[in-house]
């Protein structure tokens, strides 16, 4: 026999654990993040639950179903047009106040409702107290207590589901607005009434209140029908604006009437988490001590990676030796040693600094660091000419500026969204990490860690540099206003750390393995013919194409290996330490790459620096290309953000290099 | 009066970061400049009190200092919530601490385990440096003060 299936909706505002809600039911791993605006798509999963397949999807978080941005219309259009069986609304119990707001709105969809009381474990240990029986009474749906973090709860939960499932008389309860709007909802309801498709499909009263409010999506929607003219009549008529706000305001008196009977808020402690708020957000120690842990993660990403990318390395050059000394003919050997060691050997070298990188940076974001961060800096991006929402986007692409720029989503105005997502290609991506640690680690000794945290400030530098200038030439105009929303400081789970850490760690490997490992065969390739010459010299392909290539790089202080590792690291920038594996590994005794860079008289210290300055800096990966296409929509600011990343690039290792010269370095 | 206690912590702690913050990035310096330390009196006390040549740790080592010290003006002005400095001061200490401790394990792998030529003559002494003995003075404090950090609202 099939299972019933039963469609389930997850809802919330932002940053209260829907999707720790969302893998604790399906068993995936979407990814959590202690700050709002992490989810920008639905995601939809499954769970088999005593004889009934429950569909899962979560939803972007909003704080009200307005149509504002883009995460909100997705979270909304799926509820009212795709009609789940069930929403469940989760509401942060530590913040129940506010939550409330969604909730109002919710009710008035008609759908069946659920609410998950979750973060139970913060509201109790401040010492709040919650009446559930009351909450429950007053609005009309089932409450279930969660602990998403910690599993506890969801069994309860599913449970209620399929109660609810079959208790299916809608009996939600609904706010009035007043005489005199209730007056016009009637108005419209009746005129909407006459259109059965529209009246069919979605709740009226709930229509007829966002049409008040002036909701130029539901607008679109009547637009269609034949009652539009009539609807447009009646709209005209009234001051819309003064309804938009006398609607809010009666949701919020009624929030004000029934939250006191909910729960009693103990507020007098002044807990751990405001004593650490209190001097992380001090006018002159805040962003220092920012910058100071940065730098401690960089140390350690560095530090206590050494002994097992040695290890890793001395693997591969065992392989290197042994393997190749034996295999015949020799074009194979020197494709496996040369090429497929050497090339793929380099990038998995920094396997563990990657792991260690993106755990740290995990504990960051998932203690509400990384977003107080965000408020330390609120002033200060909007004086630059940024929108507050931007730096989320901008921490995001630490892990990879795909998804990175996808965050920007939530960022209601469209300049706004523009120069964001123009921008985050500077933030230095996970790919680029190997980069720096083989040439900081080979020419800067113990200071390696220091260099590799400056490569990432200055990624940060030039995106906000970059913004301002954007703002102040061709994307004129002011950021919208923002309040940004501090999320509060959480001990991080081990779990979740530990998750992102490997999700990160398996998708590098993977590449290694896929892209770049086909990478490194068409450089060995160009690297051994025409035939008969010496394999990696000047006169092979790559030669040629590096040589070409070459004056244009020169006044960087690049010779043309380093020439044709930039070309190809166009494709991914892991790509550059490949194809550097590649073409410096050559030679008759393999040795360590890093002390084949060393002995190389073309590459000194400070060609090392311009080269890191320059991979930081030129063209996003094809990856990223692809996805400011597809989020922009237009060629021309896909080839802005090409042309203007090369040119910065170029500039930047410019003056580096040649600076450094005068420097006398 | 146990935030007077707190306060004569801080001075101490503060005072303490700070100096040694600027011996280590005064030695930084003269290692960037003259490519060695030379045997100046400097270079004697920082020997003498294990601290590397470093400006950034250096600098870092100053900021926590800073940060006892604003808790020791805040409270001194009659600012309870200055409490707070002195707490996050401690922490900071012992982050710091705890990324030199795992630093210092990986020379340990280096030197015992791979035994890489770079780290022959390396041995425990070395690893200690400020931050770790810093650290442990605060780890003790905390673990005294543990539970009198929760404070009132006012
Ligand atoms: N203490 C505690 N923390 C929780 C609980 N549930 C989730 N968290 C934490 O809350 C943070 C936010 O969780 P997410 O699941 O990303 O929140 P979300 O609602 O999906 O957020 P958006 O996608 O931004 O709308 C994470 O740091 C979780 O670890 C809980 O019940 N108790
Ligand atoms: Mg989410």
């Amino acid at each position: 026999m099939e299972n019933t299936k039963i469609r389930v909706a997850l809802a919330g505002n932002p940053n209260v654990g829907k999707t720790t809600l969302f893998n604790a039911i399906t068993g995936s791993r979407q990814h959590v993040g202690n700050w709002p605006g992490v989810t920008v798509e639905k995601k939809t999963g499954i769970r088999s639950y005593r004889g009934y397949d429950i569909e899962v999807t979560d939803l972007p978080g909003t704080y009200s179903l307005t149509a504002y941005s883009l995460d909100e219309i997705v979270a909304r259009d799926y509820i009212i047009e795709e009609k789940p069986d069930i929403v469940i609304q989760i509401i942060d119990a530590s913040n129940l106040e506010r939550n409330l707001y969604l909730t109002t709105q919710l009710m008035e969809l008609e759908t069946e409702m659920i609410i998950a009381l979750n973060m139970c474990d913060l509201a109790l240990e401040r010492g709040d107290k919650l009446y559930i029986d009351r909450m429950q009474e007053i609005l009309a749906a089932p409450i279930v207590q969660t602990v998403a973090s910690r599993d506890i709860g969801i069994n309860e939960l599913l449970d209620r589901v399929i109660e609810q499932k079959y208790n299916d008389k809608y009996h939600g309860r609904e706010i009035g607005y007043g005489d005199i709007i209730e007056s016009k909802v009637l108005e419209i309801e009746k005129i909407l009434l006459t259109d059965p498709e529209l009246s069919k499909r979605y709740p009226l009263r709930w229509m007829s209140i966002k049409l008040l409010e002036g909701d130029r999506n539901v607008r679109t929607k009547v637009g269609k029908s034949h009652v539009s003219a009539a609807i447009n009549e009646l709209l005209a008529s009234i001051d819309q604006e003064e309804y938009e706000a006398d609607i809010a305001d009666k949701r919020y008196v009624a929030i004000n009437a029934i939250f006191p009977q909910m729960c009693t808020r103990c507020n007098v402690r002044m807990t751990k988490s405001d004593m650490i708020d209190r001097v992380l957000t001090n006018k002159y120690l805040g962003i220092p001590i920012f910058l100071a842990l940065m730098w401690g993660a960089f140390e350690l990403t560095f530090a206590f990676a050494t002994p097992f990318t040695d290890m890793i390395e001395r693997i591969f050059l065992w392989l290197a030796v042994n393997v190749t000394s034996r295999l015949e003919p020799e074009w194979l050997a020197s494709l496996i040693g040369d090429g497929i060691i050497g090339g793929v050997g380099a990038v998995l070298t920094f396997v563990p600094n990657i792991f260690i990188l993106f755990f740290l940076l995990s504990l960051l974001e998932g203690s509400g660091y990384l977003a107080r961060a965000a408020f330390i800096m609120d002033r200060l991006m909007y004086k630059i000419g940024m929108h507050g929402k931007s730096f989320i986007p901008l921490l995001m692409g630490f892990g990879c500026n795909v998804p990175a720029i996808m965050a920007t989503r939530s960022i209601e105005d469209e300049k706004d969204r523009l120069i964001t997502i123009l921008v985050v290609p500077f933030v230095s991506c996970g790919a680029r990490l190997p980069i720096y640690i083989l040439l900081a680690g080979a020419f800067f000794g113990r200071q390696a860690g220091t260099v590799v945290f400056f490569m990432y400030v200055l990624g940060i530098v030039v995106a906000v540099i970059s913004a301002k200038l954007l703002r102040s030439t061709i994307v004129k105009g002011k950021p919208a206003p923002f309040i940004m929303e501090m999320p509060p400081y959480r001990v991080p789970t081990l779990r979740t750390s530990i998750v992102h850490m490997w999700d990160n760690g398996a998708m590098y490997i993977k590449k290694a393995g896929t892209l770049i490992l086909i990478g490194v065969v068409i450089i060995w390739l160009l690297a051994s013919f025409p035939w008969g010459i010496e394999y990696g010299s000047e006169e092979s392909y790559v030669g040629m194409m590096g040589h070409f290539f070459a004056p244009l790089l020169e006044p960087l202080g690049f010779d043309w290996k380093m020439t044709v590792a930039l070309v190809f690291g166009l494709v991914a920038k892991e790509i550059v330490v490949a194809s550097m594996g590649v073409l410096y590994g050559a030679g008759d005794s393999p040795e360590a790459l890093t002390a084949s860079l060393l002995a190389d008289p073309a590459v000194t210290a400070l060609s090392a620096l311009s080269l890191m300055v320059f991979s930081l800096l030129y063209m996003p990966c094809v990856a990223t290309l692809g996805v400011i296409k597809k989020e922009t929509g237009s060629w021309k600011w896909t080839a802005f953000a090409l042309a203007y990343g090369i040119a910065v690039a170029w500039i930047m290792a410019f003056f580096v290099y040649q600076g450094g010269k005068l420097l006398g370095y | 009066m146990s935030n007077r206690g707190k306060m004569l912590f801080a001075l101490f702690m503060g005072c303490g970061y700070i100096l040694i913050g600027t011996i280590q990035i005064i030695t930084g310096i003269l290692q960037v400049v003259s490519g060695d330390t030379g045997s100046s009196y400097m270079t004697a006390v920082a020997g003498a009190l294990f601290i590397p040549p470093d400006i950034v740790a250096g600098m870092i080592l100053m900021l926590i200092g800073c940060v006892f010290i604003y808790g020791v003006s805040e409270i001194h002005s009659g600012v309870r919530e200055g409490i707070a400095y002195v707490y996050v001061g401690i922490l900071l200490s012992l982050i710091f601490a705890g990324i030199y401790m795992l630093a210092a394990t990986g020379d340990f792998l280096e030197a015992h385990l791979l035994n890489s030529e770079d780290y022959i003559n390396w041995s425990v002494i070395d690893a200690l440096r400020p931050e770790i003995y810093m650290g442990v003075l605060s780890l003790l404090t905390y673990l005294k003060w543990k539970g009198s950090f929760e404070l009132k609202k006012s």
